[in-house]
């Protein structure tokens, strides 16, 4: 049931990234910062593990990215949703919504 | 801090294996992260870093989820994906007189891929159960749609890995077709098969194939990985020119029309079939990356 649930949250992440960053643009430790709040921690995960997925999406043309200079800190960068990630969130998040209404209503009319 | 700091990035610089622009690049970026989470537990003092390294994860399993996207093979993991080629391919012929045993070889190197969680050489091994089944249908078409089906299944998980499914295709073809049919012309003029020919060819192949995953991701590599195609059939044309050199056809029009042509047709329309079923992942591949580099406008029109 563990990897049942570890698996169901990896496949996720693209919709969960792409839904945060079409609120604002973030860099990488704003975004894990973020999952790690909203979710109450449910989304625990190694911080690390996000840079293969931003990076993807960004190969995708799902996301962009640019360097923002930081008077105080280190530079970061940021990453930013493109028209292309929004269709893409879009579709996503439909499917995803069909998804846990289909499966809700089959969990909920179990005996 | 920054001895620990630097010690972690180079450990992940070693097993991202990029280029330098891309390591740099991404070096950058973690260390960015690192030092905001240094800095949000600056409370803990000494312990700050280190924690912030435990909740970013370790260098390897980063690195090799980016090394994926921007690294390439390791000598260790092309030497793994070349190996089922020389076993199964070309210098298949003692195995080739004890089927069980290539049948046990692969189902051990499948429990290994199991254990390491199916890795990317796994894929060069899978393109080859279609040949070590002990029965299958008749005929060569269902080969074409088992390699159809098993693309199709990898595609979504990367074009280099549907790529090293697909590439035995060619290989088997190649070597069932001119290799095995005696194409090869002995100093005698008898016409046979030949041991240390069927060595180099098979090391060629795997050579190809170990150039291909030692390029770095992106177009390039999907631009070598059908160079690496178009290379492999080199053997081919120098075999069949030699044979052609030593045995040349009558030129009578009869003969051409009643015999080579509908051979040619026939048997080069099937292998340019198989060519083309390995090379599709890449073409795409090769295609996408031209037109994410479009300026946006020509992309937006493509798209």
């Amino acid at each position: 049931m563990a990897d049942a649930t570890r698996d169901f949250r990896k496949r996720s992440t693209t919709v969960l990234l792409l839904s945060l960053l079409a609120e604002r643009p973030m860099h990488g430790y704003q975004l894990a910062r973020e999952l790690e709040r909203r979710s109450e921690g449910f989304f625990e995960f190694k911080e690390g593990t996000l840079y293969p997925a931003l990076h993807r999406l960004e190969q995708a043309g799902l996301l962009s990215s640019e360097w923002e200079v930081v008077a105080e800190g280190p530079s970061r960068k940021v990453y930013r949703i493109t028209d292309r990630g929004r269709r893409a969130l879009a579709d996503a998040a439909s499917e995803w919504g069909t998804f846990a209404r289909k499966l809700l209503s089959i969990i909920e009319g179990a005996p | 801090m920054s001895a620990q700091l630097d010690a972690y990035l180079a450990e992940l610089a070693r097993h991202l294996q990029a280029s330098p622009a891309q390591t740099e690049e991404v070096l950058r970026e973690v260390r960015s992260h690192l030092e905001c989470a240094a800095l949000a537990r600056a409370d803990r003092g000494d312990e700050a870093l280190a924690l912030a390294l435990a909740d970013f994860g370790d260098a390897a399993t980063i690195g090799r989820g980016l090394r994926e996207l921007y690294g390439r093979a390791t000598w260790a993991e092309a030497g793994l994906m070349a190996l089922p080629m020389l076993l199964f391919g070309g210098l298949a012929g003692p195995i080739d007189a004890l089927p069980g045993a290539a049948l046990a070889i692969f189902l051990l190197a499948a429990m290994l891929a199991w254990q390491r969680g199916w890795p990317a050489w796994w894929y060069a091994w899978l393109g080859w159960l279609p040949f070590l089944l002990p029965s299958h249908p008749p005929g060569k078409a269902w080969l074409v749609l088992a390699f159809l089906a098993l693309i199709l299944m990898v595609l979504p998980r990367g074009w280099l890995r549907a790529t090293l499914v697909a590439l035995p295709l060619p290989t088997f073809w190649a070597f069932d077709r001119l290799v095995m049919s005696h194409w090869f012309v002995t100093a005698s003029g008898v016409a046979r098969s030949s041991p240390m020919l069927l060595a180099v060819f098979s090391l060629f192949w795997a050579g190809c194939l170990v150039a291909l995953v030692r390029t770095r991701p992106g177009g390039r590599q999907a631009l070598a990985a059908l160079a690496a195609l178009a290379l492999s059939q080199a053997p081919h044309a120098v075999v069949w020119a030699v044979a052609r050199l030593q045995f040349p056809l009558p030129e009578s029009l009869d003969y051409i029309l009643n015999y080579s042509l509908p051979y040619v047709l026939v048997n080069g329309g099937k292998y340019i079939l198989f060519l083309s079923l390995a090379a599709i992942p890449a073409g795409a591949e090769l295609v996408r990356h031209i037109i994410h580099r479009l300026p946006g406008w020509r992309s937006a029109i493509i798209r």
